[in-house]
């Protein structure tokens, strides 16, 4: 079952002026109990989606529904039980510790003066421990990493509980391993929750390894939607990243940074030792080659555990050594000290 | 873990809360009959429990004392204070600015300019001094400035309903403050020295232009506002969260933050009206309530603000008339020496607060 429908949606903003808009003709659907990334650069309208699906902003035109029922056509009070939010906006609240914001959370089930009957404490507590942030309830929310930040507003969304939670960026403005923490946490909450998520996020490759759909937002284009492996297989990225400098690595399903390569060096050898190699010489413009037995510089990858690199002129090593600085600082000296015509080969096609 | 432990706060914080209300209602109550004994004639509180309980006492001096003047300004002080600190809360919570107090709607200066209509043109264009006239000169003076209070907040109200954010309402409200200034500067400058007199003293703020029976209508109309401000506790519970957070757990944004900025315009507007422009108790005591109560939770903060409040106009009353002192000192130069240290001191660590 879908949780969120749009249809021939046209998302942007009526100002005095006029009307400003952002994104149109999207049509997508969110399965329910799934997790899915909104992708997209900068600028092409994610935040402004976002919005609409949440009811800030009405549809200039088309429709969103969650959970069956038109956004449009419902009061605030209304969407707060269909989607709960977690933005980007800085939360602030002098004294307030993290219990009295997640339970902030019940607010749409409390009554006139907003008094909390066991059941909403009981949700709320619950949401804190899902949410791993349990431990950290007394404390001021002011006080918290920015990443613990991001639980106790996930723990308020939980509390909300509504059938779709819509966070921005919940990423954002993270080291690493709190980003990796808070997707697996958006993750198990889908998995094991089976809540509906819907994220934007800039964390590509993260966002491939853990979302089961992705939607992908490009200026004037139609929203491309599916899984990540489907849309890597479609070659969806491409497209999106089509002079940017990143390319599309299809034997890893990563991303790489796309190198202007000037030179290249044949290499013998495979494994972990070859692959950062590769990356250490691609910094340099080096294009590592498969060695052929013409060439009269290259490098041979010995050892079987722990890689060794030795820098050959034709049969004579120049340098062997473990460190992979070693080895490039030696190329790149050889490479300066000889004509290059008649040693490394160089053809037009080396330059891409 | 014991879900049956964690409820609101953690127990023994909600028994210090209360602790505190008691501890507050005391001293307010003990600053409430301070005020009624110190003075230049020092009276007996056992004496001033006599005149309260029985409504006079065998010494007729000390009643007249304390009916005719004590008592009132006791009273308005009880609820200006109340009302001031309230409104001072409702705006820095809606305006996210700790520096947000009453003054910045631009309702006291309307209230201001009211004043200056009535104490400085009338004896220009009419040739009379409508403030030097004994009751109607009050009523008038009263009158001008609620209808300038009550002008400012309809225009910031239409406002507000038209724009998005609050920021923009809190900038109008300060200009609004500038316009009034910069034409009661024209008034000024166009006026009797007598009447300009007049005009400053009023902007001095007091406690002290009620009768009795005046007084027990207004503070129980401030203390009537007041005390219905509880009712806005959750919307401004949620509206701390920011706009959209709150309008996501089901806040109508723009509807309350009309309500808001009524309530707190009404409470300014009648303390103004009868007390004249009182500074600073609404922009310090919100940040004295949060400090003892250590609470988001604005139905605490909300009775611990009024409470607060009431106290230190109380309190700044008494300083205003410390024993020694020839006559007593005008309201606000008090509540200035007593406001600014903490406006301070909040402002320097910031963070914790």
């Amino acid at each position: 079952m879908d949780i969120c429908q749009l249809s021939h949606l046209t998302t942007g903003y009526r100002t005095g002026q006029g009307v400003k808009t952002i994104s149109q003709g999207l049509d997508a659907t969110l399965p329910s109990g799934q997790m899915t990334c909104l992708l997209g650069a900068n600028g092409t309208g994610k935040s402004t989606l976002l919005r609409t699906i949440c009811g800030f902003l009405k549809p200039l035109c088309g429709h969103v529904s969650v959970a069956g029922r038109e956004v449009a056509g419902l009061s605030a009070r209304e969407m707060s039980r269909l989607v709960a939010v977690v933005l980007t906006d800085r939360v602030e609240i002098p004294n307030a510790t993290v219990t009295e914001l997640v339970q902030l959370g019940r607010s749409p089930y409390t009554g006139f003066m907003g008094r909390l009957g066991s059941d909403d404490v009981a949700i709320a507590c619950r949401a804190m421990q899902q949410a791993g942030i349990w431990h950290k309830r007394h404390q001021t929310v002011t006080s918290l990493s920015d990443g613990e930040r991001q639980k106790a507003l996930i723990a308020k969304a939980l509390a909300q509980e509504t059938p779709l939670i819509v966070l921005d960026e919940p990423t954002a403005f993270l080291d690493l391993p709190a980003r990796v923490e808070i997707m697996q946490l958006l993750r198990s909450l889908c998995s094991d929750k089976g809540v509906s998520i819907l994220m934007t996020t800039h964390d590509l490759d993260l966002a491939l390894q853990m979302a089961d759909r992705l939607w992908l937002l490009q200026p004037d284009r139609p929203l491309v939607t599916g899984s990540p492996e489907d849309l890597m297989l479609q070659d969806a990225f491409a497209a999106m990243f089509a002079q940017s400098g990143i390319e599309f690595d299809i034997r890893t399903g990563l991303f790489q940074i796309q190198h202007p390569y000037r030179h290249h060096i044949a290499v013998k050898g495979h494994g972990f030792g070859y692959v950062l190699l590769r990356r250490a010489l691609a910094r340099l413009g080096i294009r590592t080659v498969g060695y052929g037995g013409g060439q009269a510089l290259w490098i041979d990858i010995r050892g079987i555990d722990v890689p060794e690199f030795a820098v050959m002129y034709d049969a004579h090593p120049l340098l062997v050594s473990p460190s992979v600085e070693r080895v490039v600082s030696q190329v790149v000296d050889a490479m300066a000290s000889m004509p290059m015509a008649k040693h490394m080969n160089v053809s037009n096609d080396a330059i891409i | 873990m014991d879900i049956s432990q964690t409820s609101s706060t953690p127990r023994s914080a909600r028994h210090r809360s209360q602790l505190l209300f008691v501890a507050m209602a005391g001293l307010v109550f003990l600053l409430f009959m301070t005020n009624l004994a110190l003075g230049s004639v020092s009276i007996p509180l056992a004496q001033v429990w006599q005149i309260i309980i029985r409504g006079s006492t065998d010494h007729a001096v000390y009643t007249n004392i304390v009916m005719q003047t004590r008592l009132p300004q006791a009273i308005v002080a009880l609820g200006a204070g109340m009302a001031l600190g309230i409104a001072g809360l409702m705006l820095q919570t809606l305006f996210k600015n700790p520096l947000a107090g009453p003054s910045v709607l631009g309702i006291s200066s309307g209230a201001s300019l009211g004043v200056a209509f009535v104490v400085l043109l009338s004896g220009q264009m009419f040739g009379l001094t409508l403030s030097g006239l004994p009751f109607w000169g009050d009523m008038a003076v009263i009158a001008a400035s609620l209808a300038g209070a009550l002008g400012v907040l309809m225009i910031i109200l239409t406002i507000s309903s038209r724009v998005a954010g609050s920021l923009a309402v809190l900038i109008i409200g300060v200009m609004m403050g500038y316009l009034s200034n910069s034409i009661v500067g024209v008034f000024k400058y166009f006026s009797l020295e007598a009447d300009v007199h007049s005009y400053v003293i009023w902007g001095l703020g007091s406690f002290n232009r009620l009768s009795l029976p005046r007084a027990i209508l207004f503070g129980g109309v401030a203390v009537a506002v007041s005390a219905m401000m509880v009712f806005l506790s959750k919307p401004l519970n949620l509206l701390a969260l920011g706009d959209r957070y709150a309008q996501n757990l089901g806040l109508h944004t723009r509807r309350t933050r009309l309500l808001v900025i009524l309530g707190a315009g009404l409470l300014t507007a009648v303390v103004t009206a009868f007390c004249g422009p009182i500074a600073f108790i609404g922009m310090a005591v919100p940040h004295l309530a949060k400090l003892t109560f250590r609470t988001s939770n604005h139905l605490t903060l909300i009775v611990a603000a009024g409470l607060i409040g009431s106290g230190t106009a109380l309190l700044c009353a008494i300083l205003s008339r410390l024993p020694g002192l020839e006559s007593a000192l005008p309201i606000n130069s008090v509540t200035a020496f007593v406001g600014a240290p903490v406006v301070i001191s909040v402002i320097l660590k910031r963070r914790s607060v």
